[in-house]
């Protein structure tokens, strides 16, 4: 099991509802699709089919569900989009 | 900014003019535009506004991305597309698109491909505010399919997907 690493989750659309950030903690090593798991955990789990629904994300795009999380960062949870 | 590929997200009121004088030029013959505004009803309700929620990075990527695609796909076409973020009244302008190309046909296709994707594949969202004082954010589309297609890596070895 690796360390514990702490993971700040920027909230947009729907999960503003929840504040403008989530901090959630993971061992290291963990997949993208694990924190969506801690994130149902933290926020509750009438609220499952909206995080499964929605993507992390970094920077640069949306990590896939196999993305490895090796240190603390930041990322951000993108639930179902309608721009326009 | 890509060569003749103008995309922002805008806190202020967007100008159409300014829009149209991107994507101006004496080689093309043709110019289309779409502009988005806030319409005061939806399914049934009264609305007096919308908030708009924007990743301001990611969308403009996503704006940059889909102008290239449809620059491939009608090529010799310009774009500019502009998208705010905060709050607008009924009335207020929520994008503004504007395409040009040598001909019509190629405008009015590319620019209904352009705001068809950015609904489909931008970081926006919407939160309607109504007479009677509540406000919901609406349901949109999940970018699941994006993320089975996303170009970070496996987290392993950098920040770009590797080749092949």
């Amino acid at each position: 099991m690796g360390k514990t690493i702490k993971i700040s989750i920027k909230c947009f659309g729907m999960f503003r509802q929840f504040g403008n950030v989530i901090d959630i903690e993971i061992h290291a090593g963990s997949f993208a699709d694990e924190i969506k798991s801690a994130l149902i955990i933290n926020i509750g789990d009438k609220h499952r089919n909206l995080v499964e629904s929605s993507v992390l994300a970094n920077d640069v795009g949306i990590l896939p569900k196999e993305y490895v999380i090796q240190d603390s960062m930041n990322l951000s949870i993108l639930p179902p989009v309608c721009g326009g | 900014m890509t060569e003749h590929i103008l995309t922002e997200i805008s806190t202020t009121v967007i100008d159409p003019a300014k829009a149209i004088s991107f994507v101006s030029d004496p080689i093309q013959g043709a110019i289309d535009t779409f502009i988005g505004i806030v319409r005061n009803h939806h399914e049934g309700r009264n609305v007096t506004g919308i908030t708009y929620d924007v990743h301001e990075g990611l969308a403009n990527k996503t704006f940059q991305d889909i102008c290239s695609e449809a620059q491939g796909i009608w090529p010799g076409t310009r774009y500019f597309v502009s998208h705010f973020h905060g709050v607008l009244d009924v009335g207020g302008i929520s994008i503004v698109i504007a395409v040009s190309s040598p001909h019509r046909a190629d405008s009015f296709e590319a620019c209904r491909f352009v705001i068809e994707e950015i609904k489909k594949r931008a970081p926006v969202w919407k939160k309607e505010h109504y007479v009677e004082g509540a406000s919901d954010w609406l349901p949109g589309h999940s970018l699941n399919v994006e993320a089975q297609e996303s170009l970070v890596c496996c987290g392993r070895c950098g920040e770009k997907r590797h080749a092949g």
